[in-house]
């Protein structure tokens, strides 16, 4: 075990998986020279050259379209995008591209690329910089879709996905890159399309994905004060979703509240809400309870963020009305 | 008719619940349509709702300091308190007489309004203890019944069911008297309480039964130090405290020694002594079962261990977990219990006897068991002295007396009515 | 002249040429007979550019098409029955009737495949030509992307860019512009500030010529040249092959908009016409014949094939998916 911060994990897992396998490269603005706007590929370039790291042109649509079909082609290639909310410029690449081939072409072509990117609020980056859009990608049938929340999930998935013969959309938090972890030595990995629980309860689960899980940690602590013991499932993967373990977390505690940083409105958290009433109805002792942001742009001053962004208080509110 | 008064989510576009702050009308005051009725406050800010309409405060759903989520309904207003009630259909008999298709069709609107609010897993939960849950009242947020709530019913239910039912209004221990006929005392087994005869007292031509609680047990309090003599003197002080001087005695398991102990008391003349599977005739008893049943904390876990109780674990109470969880959750019992297994059953193993008891007592004495008794080893059965009459029943484990209810009274009966021959 | 086809690549050329030409006809048959589904977007008229462009590519070099890829299809190497399967929905089709007939891929032929997002196939072949290149350096190999897109497709957003990485990382692709005047129903000079596309190209440093794309031949030289270029590994190029749709946009469109002038004029320079004319002096009229009425045996004998062909049964996911749909 190694104590490791989340970005570290990230660049240890390319670095590993690019000194494995010849065919893993890198493509992304600033990441080759600078190393990335957060750092996660520092130093990649000098190990590599310029070839395996590549700093591109301000072109995310081509760039995304190009990651799919370079990777039809023989390589794999691991595309960041700078920011979550530049994803709607991929969307076409995900959407009528990548989520198509494998199926319409009956199987013919395999597409191993990642496509990394951070998203989420409470940095005051303003509403062009501050999205989560989960929902967006998850939507999108072929892909799979992954959200750590710690170090060393963030080093086993990612390793995970590079290994992976399909499109993995990989999605980090930036208030997460910061946060230390104990990563396991060796060659880790951790399986695509498994969640785990975070904390174990009794009375009701709380169903997160990345920095969501910390706050969710963070109410569970809050509501442990008050007598509540709350289960913190960490979904980890987006799509396709582990629908056992929500099932089984919710066969324990018959009461959920589902969370998710993106917008309320046809977001990731109602996803989950369908899933519980499909896969669990009959365990639930109150209806599922939804935390999520506010569907307006994310707003610049503090107060204003803060008041439409979820977190620990308002998870733990959500928790109080299902045990009511 | 009665109309809502509901939180919007107006008051706070954004808001996702609100806590009610206070009332500032009572159940039954006049309210009129502008009059603010009561105030909540969201994380930002307090919102005044009004009435909305004239009439009378007839409920309020949510109390001060209730967390209420958009939508929820906090309280009600009628035209009058009255209206509330299901007036509409009594006020006009003549024309509902008149119509004979219309009361059926009325009785389906009717319904369908009073559709009950509870969540699935209640819902699930009544339909398996094969509970109407129409009766029950909600506590969860706009009365939704919850699970807790089927719960409680079930205990109640349990409660009702098990202890003397034709007298509920009676004090625990409950005695029935017809004149000065002797009565039949009950004694419950390790973990039981007086509940566990119900099955077995509808059985026994109506005759007065005495069934006291174990200390530690049911309602009564704990010993300090609970040997299987203290136990029966405690027991003893109930009997005596019914004012009989002669009992018919019978007992199931633990009950079973402590019965035989109290054959050799000087207060009060045991006639008959009737024995169910009765501990103290041999050092084997299921260690595993003592501990699990002691250390099991939810229905969950519990369970499977009742069940090692019975042949068929479906004729087990329905609600027996939850039950038994209940009792040591409302009179801590469990702690109790646990001291009287330490002592009395160390180590899984059986560390009182009671053949010197039997072989003293000379009246009609029978001992029953069940062939299937995963409990107690049926075999104990062998070490009997000679006088004792012994019923093996098949189909039956641990607990005869709720597998078999009415064999088992049929042979408490005759065991009595030997007694009263001789 | 350098890239000059040889008489027999040229007797092939105008066999497959004419094999789409006959294709296309049975098509709209079939389209009024209900027997397909959906637009079909034809190429009449168009043949040489698909066919002459990709006559000089090996299975290994990677080809993006259009949603009016026919003669791309069938000039990289797909056997018709497949391709006329797919149209018909047939279970025997290139994509066992998942794709119709704007998508058909044949990885084996490595056509990657018809895109029906206008200008998809422009990043598409970009994307390759960054594999191939990474392959060619480690191999010693000279596999080359082709795009072949419309004058549509050069306004968009996604040829701006493409072109301007396929420069800036001298990648092996080749950009065929294949200019039918018309983006749906909208003639290019409402479309686009400039007639000519290719002075693009300087833009990005990369070369370009216009050629006739109805003349087989100059548009296999051009394209050869590129090809070659690409290979070396020096780069990208644009060859912008003018040419003119002679039908509707697909069997939906209803017309209205084509000059009758320029319909006449451009059916005089019928690219068929033309190149069977420059084959007239070294081959026999029966011998030109009989490979014309071969093309259309052919095309006919995959149709007949087609249609008795079975329907194909739902799965929800390819063998290789990457979850089933219940996992999803």
């Amino acid at each position: 075990m190694a104590m490791m911060r989340y970005a570290e994990a990230l660049r240890s897992a390319l670095r590993e998986e690019m000194q494995r396998d010849p065919s893993v490269w890198l493509m992304g603005e600033d990441i080759a020279v600078y190393g990335g706007v957060f750092k996660v590929s520092k130093d990649l370039m000098a190990e590599f050259g310029p070839e395996r790291v590549r700093d591109t042109p301000i072109s995310e649509q081509t760039l995304t379209a190009m990651a799919v079909t370079a990777a039809m082609a023989g390589t794999r290639p691991v595309l960041e995008i700078m920011y979550a909310d530049f994803l709607p410029l991929s969307v076409d690449a995900l959407m009528n591209q990548a989520s198509i081939y494998n199926y319409i072409w009956n199987g013919q072509v395999s597409m191993p690329f990642v496509l990394r990117t951070q998203g989420g609020g409470g940095a005051g980056a303003g509403a062009q910089h501050s999205k989560s859009l989960d929902a967006l990608v998850a939507h999108i049938p072929g892909l799979k879709v992954v959200a750590p929340a710690t170090a060393a999930d963030a080093k086993g998935l990612l390793k995970a996905a590079i290994r992976d013969d399909h499109p993995v959309i990989f999605l980090e938090h930036k208030l997460l890159y910061n946060t230390r972890d104990e990563v396991p030595d060796g060659d880790h990995l951790v399986e695509i399309g498994k969640a785990r629980i975070a904390r174990e309860g009794r009375d009701i689960s709380i169903i997160a994905s990345s920095k969501m899980v910390v706050d969710a940690l963070k109410a569970a602590d809050e509501l442990a004060k008050e007598g509540i013991s709350a289960e913190v499932v960490d979904l980890r993967t987006l799509r396709p979703l582990d629908r056992e373990t929500i099932r089984a977390s919710i066969a324990r505690t018959h009461h959920a509240v589902v969370v998710n940083e993106g917008w309320r409105f046809c977001g990731y958290a109602a996803e989950l809400s369908a899933t519980i009433m499909e896969t669990c109805f009959d365990e639930l002792d109150a209806p599922v309870e939804r935390v999520a942001t506010h569907d307006i742009p994310i707003p610049y001053s503090e107060p204003l963020e803060s008041t439409v962004l979820p977190d620990a208080a308002k998870i733990a509110a959500a928790a109080r009305r299902a045990l009511a | 008719m009665s109309y809502e008064i509901t939180l919007a989510g107006g008051a706070g576009e954004y808001m996702e619940s609100a806590t009610v702050v206070s009332w500032s009308a009572k159940v039954g005051d006049r309210v009129k349509a502008d009059d603010v009725v009561v105030v909540v406050e969201t994380a930002k800010a307090a919102t005044e709702i009004e009435a909305g309409r004239d009439g009378v405060l007839a409920a309020i759903l949510a109390p001060e300091g209730a967390e209420v989520g958009i939508g929820a309904v906090l309280g009600r207003i009628a035209d009058s308190l009255a209206a509330e009630e299901p007036a509409v259909a009594a006020a006009e008999p003549a024309v509902a007489a008149l119509e004979i298709a219309a009361p059926k069709a009325a009785m389906q609107v009717i319904d369908a309004s009073c559709r009950i609010s509870i969540s699935p897993l209640a819902r699930r939960l009544a339909r398996q203890a094969g509970l109407d849950p129409s009766g029950i009242a909600g506590t969860g947020p706009g009365g939704r019944i919850k699970s807790r709530d089927i719960e409680r019913a079930l205990r109640e239910r349990t409660d009702a069911v098990l202890p003397a039912a034709p007298a509920a209004a009676m004090p625990s221990p409950a005695v029935a008297r017809t004149g000065s006929a002797v009565p039949l005392v009950l004694l419950h087994g390790f973990g039981a309480n007086a509940a566990a005869w119900n099955m077995v007292r509808p059985h026994l031509d109506g005759r007065p039964v005495l069934a006291p609680e174990l200390p530690g047990h049911g309602r009564e309090a704990a010993l300090d130090m609970p040997s299987l003599e203290a136990l029966a003197e405690a027991v003893l002080g109930q009997i005596e405290a019914s004012g009989s001087s002669d009992c018919d005695l019978v007992g199931h398991s633990l009950g079973g020694a402590v019965a035989a102990v109290l054959t050799a008391n000087q207060s009060v003349r045991v006639r008959s002594l009737t024995l169910i599977a009765p501990a103290g005739l041999g050092p084997e008893i299921d260690g595993a079962f003592l501990s699990g049943f002691l250390s099991a904390r939810t229905a969950e876990s519990l369970t499977p261990w009742l069940e090692r109780l019975a042949a068929a674990p479906s004729r087990l109470p329905r609600g027996y977990a939850q039950a038994v969880l209940r009792e040591r959750e409302r009179f801590g019992v469990g702690a109790a219990q646990a001291a009287i297994a330490q002592r009395l059953f160390p180590d899984g193993t059986q560390a009182i006897g009671i053949a010197a008891d039997l072989e003293r007592f000379a009246g009609p004495l029978k001992v029953i068991w069940g062939r299937g008794d995963r409990i107690i080893p049926p075999s104990h059965q062998g070490e009997l002295p000679g006088h004792v009459a012994c019923h093996r029943l098949g189909g039956t484990g641990h607990m005869p007396h709720i597998e078999a209810p009415a064999l088992v009274a049929q042979l408490i009966l005759q065991n009595v009515r030997s007694a009263e021959a001789s | 002249m350098r890239n000059s086809p040889t008489v027999d690549e040229q007797l092939g050329m105008l066999g497959r040429m004419v094999a789409v030409r006959h294709l296309e006809e049975r098509l709209g048959e079939l389209h009024k007979a209900g027997k397909t589904r959906g637009p079909i977007h034809r190429c009449d008229g168009q043949e040489a550019i698909g066919i002459g462009a990709t006559a000089m590519l090996d299975d290994e070099d990677l080809l993006t098409s259009t949603h009016r890829g026919h003669a791309h299809y069938v000039g990289k190497g797909v056997a018709l029955h497949p391709i006329v399967a797919e149209i018909l929905g047939r279970a025997t089709g290139a994509c066992g009737g998942r794709a119709g007939h704007m998508l058909i891929a044949d990885v084996k032929k490595g056509l990657l495949g018809g895109n029906a997002i206008v200008g998809g196939g422009i990043p598409a072949a970009t994307g390759f030509a960054v594999s191939l290149q990474m392959k060619n350096r480690a191999d010693g190999g000279q596999r080359v992307a082709m795009c072949i897109f419309g004058d549509g497709a050069a306004q968009t957003g996604i040829c701006h860019e493409s072109m301007n990485i396929a420069a800036l990382w001298t990648l092996p692709v080749v950009f065929v512009l294949e200019h039918n005047q018309y983006g749906l129903t909208a003639h290019h000079s409402t479309q686009s500030s400039v007639p000519d596309l290719s002075v693009r190209a300087a833009g990005y440093g990369m070369p370009s010529e216009i050629v006739d794309g109805n003349d087989i031949i100059a548009v296999h030289r051009a394209v050869g040249a590129a090809v070659e270029r690409a290979r070396r590994g020096e780069g990208p190029s644009l060859v912008e092959a003018k040419t003119y749709r002679m039908v509707g946009f697909s069997t939906s469109d209803v017309g209205g908009y084509q000059k009758d002038e320029d319909l006449a004029l451009w059916r005089e320079r019928d690219p068929i016409v033309l190149a069977r004319a420059l084959l007239a002096d070294s081959v026999s009229a029966e011998r030109l014949d009989a490979v014309m009425a071969a093309a259309r045996a052919e095309v006919d004998a995959a149709v007949e094939q087609a249609l008795s062909d079975p329907l194909p049964s739902f799965a929800d996911h390819a063998p290789s998916a990457p979850y089933t749909v219940a996992g999803a």
